[in-house]
């Protein structure tokens, strides 16, 4: 009878924190007519974008990728380049930016993403490596370390968006998108077949395979899918800062979005969402806390504060912010004298709306 | 300068590079073996391991101790961070990418706070050689000939630990039957924070060693690791010939293409060319690894 009611009231609070973010989300323009706290929820849409690329990597292939600043950057280099030096439509050279940023991907992804242990991300950090040498370098293009600009706006018709309340509507837009497709997707046929695959989530691999799950070409194509999002979004931020440079899309990018992942939870895609603002909004008390007492101003603090926070989330909130209520209840259990087993903290996790793998945490089988 | 000269050159300070990309590949590939876990401290040494010199020898402090001193430190610093990081998660049986990405967030960590600590200028440091010579006609920095001696000699310290002590045995024997170890009363944490360390005084000494020559400076320990992996990798992971011999051609494939490309590109050389090695052969350069599906 407990228990029934209990679970009533999860799944209601299930939906009431997304439903509160996402009207949040959508009523925030209307409360501030600050361009500074305007422009932050464009970024935090923006690394959004590329966070939640990464997040359902993570969460459907069960792999880490440490380059999605690459994608992020091929897509705003691509669409910046053809708009400006080839006259391009602006939303053509967005689509061909997404595009890009998936095909690279995707050949990656073809020879990396079936390898077990550390060749995936460590070929991803190369390939960020990589990447940002040929920003740097190849300046008859792309303008070597001072970039190039400015970039066209986009438009429909008369409508430009110039301002920072249209490109948050169309940024925030984007997410949706984003929502829809890998909600749908997770409920598709790849979706099963990867979660029958997965390692992290009680799957096997060998399993999914005898029973006809092409699993590295499901893993493959959301690699793709999700690499084509973050080059969207690095065109759209193009399209927003109209002047590019290779600094933003350096390997301490992939890391900052692969800890937004982390801090908030790759179980659940709000949870990835919620990690963006939190990290966003730290790095940007940082700067203004920390800046007004340094020389250096905040940002030179930002590797030893992320580092360290990453570290101590991995060692006790590995399931990220999504998982503090499930850890609450457990603990709440706990303390009523219940045992908690292993099952028992499967149901409270996936009441609290995230997958069926305990506390989040990536753990080997034994 | 004849083409002959100039290969020459490329030679011999490809395999001054080399050898510090092998010492580092080697520290990857005995805690990979040990533990499965992927070290991305690994740079990191390199990089603390020239910094803490230059600042002693800053201070005072004569070369030799001062180096000395920078081993002390940096193997406890070392074992600081695996008692806090490493230890819990390989008690909880935590997957290889938790610890990935947790060594990750400490390497971010160490970088940042070299940077409030030292800096973002290079350091430079007196070593016992100044000055260059030649040899057949190429002109050869004087610390290069002590860069190759004291990694020889590290290799044959290494080789002699695995090969004939109780200590390395026991290593060996974790790495290759971790459950029979267990059995025989080998304890694999003892012999995780065992290959760490071991890890640590590698690279730290490699990187005091090298910094007369590259300089040193808050930025160098990233790139490091992931050329230390290269190495490793393309070497074949289990066998520590392939790792040197790995680590020796990326050395000079990465001077050679510095001496025809500008001086920007040199690392994506290494990097360009072991994502398309990767891409041509995926499991082919890393075939005798216990890489398997999932």
């Amino acid at each position: 009878m407990e228990s029934a009611i209990s679970r009533v009231r999860a799944i209601k609070l299930g939906w009431l924190v997304p439903a509160a973010l996402g009207l949040a989300i959508i009523l925030t323009p209307f409360f501030t007519s600050s361009i500074y706290y305007q422009s932050i929820g464009v970024f935090v849409a923006l690394y959004a974008i590329a966070a939640l690329a990464m997040g359902t990597l993570l969460a459907y292939a069960g792999r880490v990728s440490m380059g999605h600043g690459a994608f992020y950057g091929m897509g705003a280099y691509t669409a910046g380049i053809l708009s400006v030096r080839y006259d391009v439509n602006p939303w053509l050279a967005l689509l061909a930016g997404g595009v890009a940023a998936a095909a690279l991907a995707y050949v990656l992804g073809r020879s990396f993403l079936g390898l077990i242990g550390h060749v995936f991300p460590m070929s991803t950090f190369a390939l960020n490596l990589v990447f940002y040498v040929l920003l740097v370098q190849v300046d008859g293009i792309t303008g070597g370390l001072s970039g190039f600009g400015p970039i066209p706006r986009l438009a429909i018709g008369g409508f430009i968006f110039r301002t920072e309340t249209r490109m948050y509507y169309l940024a925030w837009g984007v997410v949706a998108i984003m929502f829809l497709v890998f909600w749908n997707i997770g409920h598709s046929r790849i979706g099963r077949g990867l979660r029958a695959a997965h390692q992290y989530q009680g799957g096997s691999r060998e399993a999914a395979e005898t029973s006809g799950v092409s699993v590295a070409k499901y893993m493959n194509q959301i690699f793709a899918l999700g690499a084509f999002f973050t080059g969207i979004g690095g065109g759209l931020y193009a399209f927003y800062i109209t002047h590019l440079s290779p600094s933003p899309f350096s390997f301490f990018f992939s890391f900052v979005l692969l800890m937004m992942v982390i801090v908030g939870g790759w179980t659940s895609m709000w949870g990835i969402v919620l990690g963006v603002m939190i990290m966003i909004g730290l790095k940007e008390a940082l700067a203004n806390f920390l800046g007004q007492f340094t020389v250096g101003g905040g940002g030179s603090y930002e590797g030893v504060v992320f580092g360290a926070l990453f570290v101590l989330v991995l060692l006790f909130l590995p399931g990220g912010v999504v998982s503090l209520p499930a850890r609450l209840r457990a603990l709440a259990w706990k303390l009523r004298g219940a045992p908690v087993r292993r099952e028992e903290a499967v149901r409270l996790g996936a009441l609290a709306g995230i997958n069926p793998s305990p506390d989040g945490a990536l753990q080997e089988k034994t | 300068m004849s083409l002959w000269d100039q290969f020459l050159q490329i030679l011999i300070s490809g395999i001054a590079v080399g050898s510090l990309y092998a010492i580092v590949a080697l520290g990857l590939m005995i805690v990979e073996s040990v533990t499965r876990y992927l070290n991305f401290l690994a740079g990191t040494y390199v990089m603390l391991g020239g910094m803490v010199t230059v600042t002693f020898v800053e201070a005072g402090v004569p070369l030799v101790p001062a180096i000395l001193l920078t081993l002390v430190i940096v193997c406890l610093g070392n074992a600081v961070v695996w008692r806090v990081a490493v230890y819990p998660l390989q008690v909880q049986r935590a997957s290889g990418l938790t610890v990935l990405m947790v060594l990750l967030g400490v390497a971010t960590f160490t970088e940042g706070l070299a940077y409030l600590v030292w800096g973002w200028q290079p350091r430079d440091l007196d070593s016992f050689f100044s000055g260059t010579f030649h040899i057949f006609g190429a002109t050869v920095f004087a610390q290069v000939p002590e860069i190759i001696i004291v990694t020889l000699l590290m290799i044959l310290g290494v080789y002699l630990l695995l090969d004939r002590t109780f200590l390395g045995k026991s290593m060996r024997a974790c790495a290759d039957r971790p459950v029979a170890a267990r059995l025989m009363g080998i304890s694999p944490l003892a012999m995780s924070l065992a290959a760490f360390t071991l890890a640590a005084f590698l690279s730290t000494l490699a990187g005091a060693i090298i910094t007369p020559w590259t300089t040193a400076s808050y930025i160098m320990g990233f790139p490091l690791t992931i050329k230390g992996f290269i190495a490793a990798n393309v070497g074949g992971l289990t066998r520590a010939e392939g790792v040197i011999a790995g680590a020796l051609a990326l050395g000079i494939l990465e001077q050679g293409a510095a001496g025809y490309l500008p001086a920007g590109y040199k690392d994506a050389i290494a990097l360009g060319v072991f994502l398309l090695i990767l891409l041509v052969r995926p499991t082919g350069v890393i075939r005798a690894h216990q890489w398997k599906a999932q």
